[in-house]
């Protein structure tokens, strides 16, 4: 008896380790030993710098500016550097020091650049047909906000202090009603992207922001997943678009290079297969006025802000 | 040859049945559902580690920042234990930024590709010492390249082994305790037990002269109470027994007494006793048995004795007669 009970004791006991043995998953055999080395980092000795600061589409679209930037390099024959910073100033200042050749702005930050140290307009995409974008005042879906004064004393999110539609549009809309952020909001912020505004409106965390249109309508079309969440309750006059610019100094040569680069790209089959997953139609060449609207709404405020 | 089970040998083997059926449910449960309990918390924390660092890491790879990419991934995973790797694969598949010291092994280049359209994708990968779960989770919806950590299972294998042994250990322990508890509780079981089976042997050899003593209210008390009413029960119907057997000995005797032959006088009916003396037959009788006897006369007897005694009072009557006659005349 006691036998058979150890017995089959062993046998649980066997039974329990084939068990513990057993994977449900197939497993890939690798070897941890053989070795390689990894992909040295880019020299960055004679690439063309390019910053992306205004960008035209949310942050998952930042790979086809990657895309587009190596398309670029490719056309001109240099490696092409992405230079990449957190703020619209920082760019704007790597572009005063030429520290970038080509930089993808905001129109704010372009008619601050060019009034301050010359900022030149390179190029501008045409999005949806336009060369203008609009600033759009998102509230939730469910919300009972139906226009820009339901938002006194409510939770607001800007995107950066130099954003035309993330900042100086609703500021300039505000100060139409004798108004300023400080004195209408509750409690507003920068959330550095218009992504993050759409997606803070969406989750509740704000109950109100100032979004690009052209970034609002990607979202839209590409994954509605926050932007089915939100609504619409103002949308701003035009804007010159976010324009391609570089610094005065740059050689005019490969200004010339470079503009015709980015004016044919639509036409190249490479080009064009970027730019449509960039949402872009083309780029084409825009004249400096594009952006007295901006220029004047911001002279406005400064005017505002000096009788005050 | 078959032993025959004691009350103690089938408690403990109950117990032991029990606990070994238990004790395997238990290993069995560890080693198939803990594991994958397990290895499922593991594979979440790692996709959400892997999301954050995706994240993180998008920007450097997009400006192709390659060694501050590789000193970011050391500095967040260096204190994850159960992160054996992390790397990350341009949109050619080329190893841009790596955690493992010098080269990165060649074979995690290309692997685990993740679908069109998914989050993410895990695979199991055996390695020589060891097996680890790749998790891939595509950068800017796989446009720029994947990142990839690879955890190890080295920990939950551990935990589980650890588990595995304390539930062996567990049983084990219980057992011995079960053990003792029910060779105590056997003794408890079976000494009454044992001494109401050596009263009743007493009472088998005709002593019911006896009394078991338990104070005990449950089924062994009862047991002892209904033995010892039986035991009185049995003693008593002795008892009355035993007086029948002497009252009917007695009867026997004195049946004995009147059987047998008795020597009588065929003519006045006088029995000699063993001593030889010739004895009434009315007094032999009454002395030899529990008999008694009323005298009276028969009617046959009566006819005799009235003539008899006629005759003889009229003899008498005559005689005093005579002999009044006699005095007169003298």
């Amino acid at each position: 008896m006691i036998i058979s009970t150890l017995c089959w004791l062993c046998f649980m006991f066997a039974v329990l380790q084939v068990v513990a043995g057993c994977s449900p998953n197939p497993e890939q055999k690798i070897s941890l030993e053989k070795r390689e080395a990894a992909v040295p980092e880019k020299k960055n000795g004679k690439a063309i710098r390019i910053a992306v600061g205004g960008m035209i589409t949310p942050r998952e679209g930042f790979a086809y500016y990657r895309q587009f930037l190596d398309y670029i390099g490719e056309k001109i024959g240099q490696p092409v550097q992405f230079v990449d910073r957190e703020d619209y100033a920082e760019i704007n200042k790597l572009v005063a020091t030429g520290q970038v050749d080509v930089a993808f702005v905001c129109g704010g930050p372009y008619v601050d650049g060019r009034k301050e140290f010359g900022m030149e307009l390179l190029a501008a995409p045409v999005a949806y047909g336009e060369t203008v974008y609009y600033s759009y005042i998102i509230v939730r879906n469910d919300s009972p906000y139906h226009q820009l004064s339901d938002l006194r004393g409510k939770r607001f999110a800007f995107t950066d202090p130099l954003s035309n539609t993330g900042k100086l549009v609703p500021t300039y809309m505000l100060a139409k009603m004798h108004e300023t952020p400080d004195s209408f909001f509750g409690k507003y912020s920068y959330l550095g992207s218009h992504d993050k505004s759409i997606h803070a409106v969406a989750e509740g965390v704000v109950d109100g922001a100032a979004v690009d249109s052209l970034i609002w309508e990607y979202a839209n079309r590409t994954s509605p997943k926050f932007t089915s969440k939100t609504r619409t309750i103002l949308k701003s006059p035009p804007y010159g678009i976010p324009p391609v610019v570089v610094p005065k100094e740059l050689s005019p040569e490969l200004k010339d290079r470079l503009r015709k680069i980015f004016l044919d790209a639509h036409t190249d089959p490479k080009g064009a297969e970027i730019l449509k997953k960039m949402h872009i139609d083309r780029f084409v060449t825009i004249d400096d006025k594009a952006y007295d609207s901006i220029r004047e709404m911001k002279t406005w405020l400064e005017r505002q802000k000096k009788v005050k | 040859m078959k032993i025959p089970l004691t009350i103690r040998s089938k408690l403990l083997m109950a117990a032991f049945g029990i606990l070994l059926v238990a004790g395997a449910l238990l290993l069995v449960l560890n080693l198939t559902t803990v594991h994958d309990k397990f290895e499922e918390r593991l594979q979440l924390r790692g996709v959400t580690i892997a999301r954050l660092l995706a994240a993180e890491v998008a920007n450097s790879v997009l400006t192709e920042q390659y060694a501050a990419l590789e000193l970011m991934l050391k500095e967040r995973l260096g204190d994850e234990q159960d992160i054996e790797y992390a790397l990350v694969a341009n949109k050619t598949g080329a190893i841009v930024a790596h955690t493992f010291q010098g080269d990165f092994p060649a074979d995690l280049k290309g692997i685990n590709l993740v679908p069109a359209g998914q989050d993410y994708a895990i695979i199991r990968l055996a390695a020589e010492k060891e097996s680890l779960i790749d998790i891939a989770i595509p950068l800017l919806k796989g446009e720029i390249g994947q990142l990839h950590i690879g955890l190890s299972e080295t920990s939950i294998k551990k935990q589980t082994s650890e588990i595995f042994w304390m539930i062996a250990w567990l049983i084990f322990a219980t057992m011995i305790f079960a053990g003792v508890v029910f060779t105590i509780l056997s003794r408890i079981i079976t000494k009454p037990l044992l001494g109401l089976a050596k009263t009743a042997e007493q009472a088998s050899q005709g002593n019911f002269n006896l009394y078991f003593d338990s104070s005990s209210d449950d089924e062994i008390g009862h047991l002892a109470r209904t033995f010892n009413t039986m035991i009185a029960a049995r003693m008593q119907v002795e008892k009355e027994r035993e007086k029948l057997i002497e009252e009917l000995q007695t009867a026997l005797k004195e049946i004995k007494t009147l059987s047998g032959l008795l020597p009588i006088c065929a003519w006045c009916k006088k029995i000699r006793d063993d001593k030889g003396y010739w004895n009434m037959i009315d007094v032999y009788i009454a002395e030899h048995s529990d008999a008694e006897f009323s005298h009276g006369i028969c009617p046959d007897c009566l006819k005799q004795v009235s003539l008899e005694t006629y005759n003889r009072l009229t003899l008498e009557q005559k005689s005093r007669d005579d002999h009044s006659a006699s005095e007169g005349k003298s």
